[in-house]
């Protein structure tokens, strides 16, 4: 049996709950950019770190590491686990 | 590996030569090298053509072009190397260059770049390129490294399903260049004649609306993970910690249980300390200062050296000169222009900015740098730009010409903004000077003394940032968007050639010329018209109308006037301040004792000089740099004021309180 799935956005991944996998990406300049470095719809996103300021924030997809701010992150949304 | 899907190969000879020197020739094919960031491109276009390159930027914008000759058994090729990018559908100038470039048809084969131990995000930007041209080579870079982590890609798999030859190289090593070389230029040759009878601007695949473009790149990305799952094999998973995988189909489980797993791995325990919550900013500054110490403390010996040569080259000259009789109005500029504008310029910028530049470099190879800018850009955000403006202000240390360039990684406006106020980041130029002056008047206390300027200057160069993006360039702010490249050791040949023929050799050519001139016109000033005393010269009389303006700034009018000199080149702002003192006839009488230059003054008027000398303007160079960067005399302008401004408020703020506290 599958388990439960909710969808939250990017931004809401950290230390405890890692990882993530795409399920879309809301309008803005970068929505481009963000699809050009892999970040499209099914592909898995995992949480590597914040930077020490708390902004930005780095995850890891496709083979790379990617940093961006928290409103480009706020904007993904992911599909997780039901806790 | 050449697909027997792909056009016919013409059969060429056997033996493999490497690159031999060009002998001019006609330009020959045009081969153009794509890539994504990381893809290790420059070491291949190096690798390529070696020292028979030229760089420069693509027309109309500021995207820097290199282009490099090579020659395959006697075959010359023009090599052309496209910006790095990761995609060729978005409106960056790197892509719109990159597109128009591919378009055009005026190449005879392209090369993508990919990287092995990354297949999956290559493989995006090669298939990419397959839709704008079908003359492809692809070149599987990094070879020795995916061996090194069990990597095993299928070469032939991949060569049929991309339909184009695929080489697997070194281009670190050289190990597969041969075989690149030859497969070169049969697909050259081959290709070319297509080029020729008039096959240029093949149609493109490329969807024009947003839409339609986020659609397929949904679907590349798809094709690439799936092709490079097919065609790639082993690679332990986590080996290279950021770059690892985040997994293809991994299980719905919860959280936290595999990600544990990549902890041992090198990358990501060294981000824990250099990206760390408490290690982050010290090490930053420890970096800064120990990147700070050894260019001065390395150069110091160095410049030495090299200005006794040109001091010796200008005795023998004058002596020469007065031997033949040439009047005082030849010998004077001559000698000057020689010895101040060409020699003081060398021998303090070459060593200067080789070490300067090529420990930046390594730095930028190590994969530290975006790690700086990660860490950063709170800091700038809050000052309206972003973490990639911390790497131009440290570009700007160097010298802000490099400054003012390295602004291009950004998008607008951070790029106009960054170029605008590099010139607020104190270069080698300046600190050299007030380094040693501080020393002289302040003794001990000197450093002191510059790192309180240093901290001013850094106040002033964030409240030049805040003002322009609060104020001149309102509106949408692009964000932060950056690659983390996983750690690794620079290649120190490389990065060294590099920085000498991009940076230093190119940026010192230009300040010669500029400050050359410059200095001659100082001599004039200082020396005409003649027989007046001091008071009665050009200079005299600009002390005098100056003064005035010195006065709320506790500052003297000769020293203001030799700050004004300096904008040839702030090296000279020593000699300036012996002329304009009245101590010395030339700008060379510098050599002097330092001591007597700031004699009699009081320790807030030798403190408000270096100050307002530190922040007052971009030397010519740097405006030039501007223009060029921003092709507008109206930012150009803005970017003078803009420092002049902050320099005076400052000024006129240190002395008002100094006068206070009874200094």
């Amino acid at each position: 049996m599958l388990p439960a799935r909710r969808i939250v956005p990017l931004s809401t991944l950290g230390p405890g709950r890692r990882r993530g996998r795409i399920a879309r990406i809301e309008g803005g300049p970068w929505v481009q950019r963000l699809l050009d470095l892999g970040m499209v719809p099914e592909t898995w996103v995992e949480f590597v770190r914040r930077a020490p300021l708390g902004d930005p924030l780095a995850y890891r997809i496709r083979g790379t590491c990617v940093a961006l701010r928290r409103r480009e992150a706020s904007a993904v949304f992911v599909e997780v686990p039901e806790e | 590996m050449i697909p027997r899907k792909s056009k016919p190969l013409a059969a060429g000879c056997h033996r493999a030569f490497p690159a031999i020197p060009g002998a001019g020739g006609s330009a020959g094919p045009t081969i153009a090298l794509a890539g994504n960031p990381n893809a290790g491109k420059s070491t291949l276009f190096n690798r390529l053509v070696g020292g028979r390159q030229h760089v420069g930027n693509w027309p109309g914008k500021t995207v820097e072009r290199a282009e490099g000759r090579l020659v395959v058994e006697n075959n010359s090729f023009r090599v052309v190397d496209l910006p790095g990018t990761y995609s060729l559908f978005a409106d960056t100038p790197e892509e719109v260059v990159a597109r128009d470039f591919l378009l055009g048809g005026e190449a005879a084969v392209t090369v993508v770049t990919v990287d092995s131990t990354n297949l999956e995000r290559h493989l995006y930007l090669a298939r990419q390129t397959l839709l704008l041209t079908g003359r492809v080579v692809v070149a599987l870079n990094k070879m020795d490294l995916a061996d090194s982590m069990g990597i095993r890609i299928d070469c032939e798999d991949l060569a049929v399903r991309l339909g184009v030859p695929v080489v697997p190289v070194s281009a670190v090593t050289g190990s597969g260049i041969p075989r690149l070389l030859k497969v070169l230029g049969e697909a050259a040759e081959a290709w070319g004649e297509g080029v020729r009878n008039g096959r240029r601007g093949e149609s493109s695949g490329l969807p024009s609306g947003r839409a339609d473009r986020e659609r397929m790149a949904l679907e590349l990305h798809r094709w690439s993970r799936d092709t490079a799952a097919a065609v790639s094999a082993g690679g332990a998973r986590g080996m290279r910690g950021c770059s690892r995988d985040a997994g293809r189909d991994p299980e719905w489980e919860p959280s936290g249980g595999e990600s544990s797993r990549t902890a041992g791995d090198f990358s990501a325990r060294l981000d824990r300390v250099v990206t760390g919550r408490w290690f982050a900013f010290p090490l930053m500054a420890v970096l800064f200062g120990a990147v700070l110490w050894l260019t001065m403390f390395g150069a110091a010996p160095l410049s030495a050296l090299l200005d006794r040569g040109f001091s010796a080259a200008a005795a023998l000259a004058e002596a020469g000169l007065r031997s033949a009789g040439a009047p005082g109005w030849i010998l004077g500029p001559l000698v000057d222009g020689m010895l101040v504008g060409v020699g003081k310029v060398i021998s303090v910028m070459l060593p200067t900015m080789a070490i300067f530049f090529v420990l930046i470099a390594l730095l930028e190879e190590s994969g530290l740098v975006p790690r700086l800018a990660f860490n950063a850009d709170r800091l700038f955000q809050a000052a309206g730009t972003q973490g990639k403006h911390c790497l131009s202000c440290l570009a700007g240390l160097g010298c802000n010409v490099p400054g003012v360039m390295s602004a291009r990684i950004m998008k607008e406006p951070h790029r106009t903004i960054a170029v605008l106020t590099n010139s607020l980041v104190p270069c080698n130029g300046r600190l050299g000077v007030i380094l040693p002056l501080s020393l002289v008047f302040f003794g001990s206390g000197g450093v002191g003394v510059v790192a309180g300027i240093l901290l001013i200057s850094a106040a002033a160069m964030l409240l030049g940032t805040l003002f322009l993006s609060r104020v001149v360039f309102r509106g949408v702010q692009p964000g932060f968007i950056m690659e983390l490249p996983p750690y690794r050791w620079p290649n120190f040949r490389t990065v060294v050639l590099r920085t000498l023929r991009e940076r230093v050799i190119q940026v010192l050519g230009r300040a010669v010329t500029v400050a050359a001139p410059v200095t001659i016109l100082i001599w004039f000033m200082a020396n005409y018209p003649a027989g007046a005393g001091f008071e009665g010269t050009a200079a005299g009389r600009l002390t005098a109308f100056l003064g005035p303006l010195g006065t709320p700034l506790g500052i003297p009018g000769h020293a203001l006037t030799a700050v004004l000199f300096s904008l040839a080149a702030k090296e000279i702002v020593v000699g300036a301040l012996a002329i304009t003192g009245g101590l010395a006839a030339s700008l060379r009488g510098s050599g002097a004792d330092p001591a007597s230059l700031l004699a009699g003054w009081s320790a807030l008027e030798a403190f408000n000089f270096l100050l307002f000398f530190t922040l007052f303007m971009p030397c010519l160079l740097t405006a030039m740099t501007m223009f060029r960067e921003t092709r507008s005399w109206r930012l150009t302008a803005l970017g003078l004021a803009l420092p002049f401004g902050l320099a005076y408020l400052f000024t006129l703020a240190s002395y008002r309180i100094g006068l206070v506290l009874g200094l």
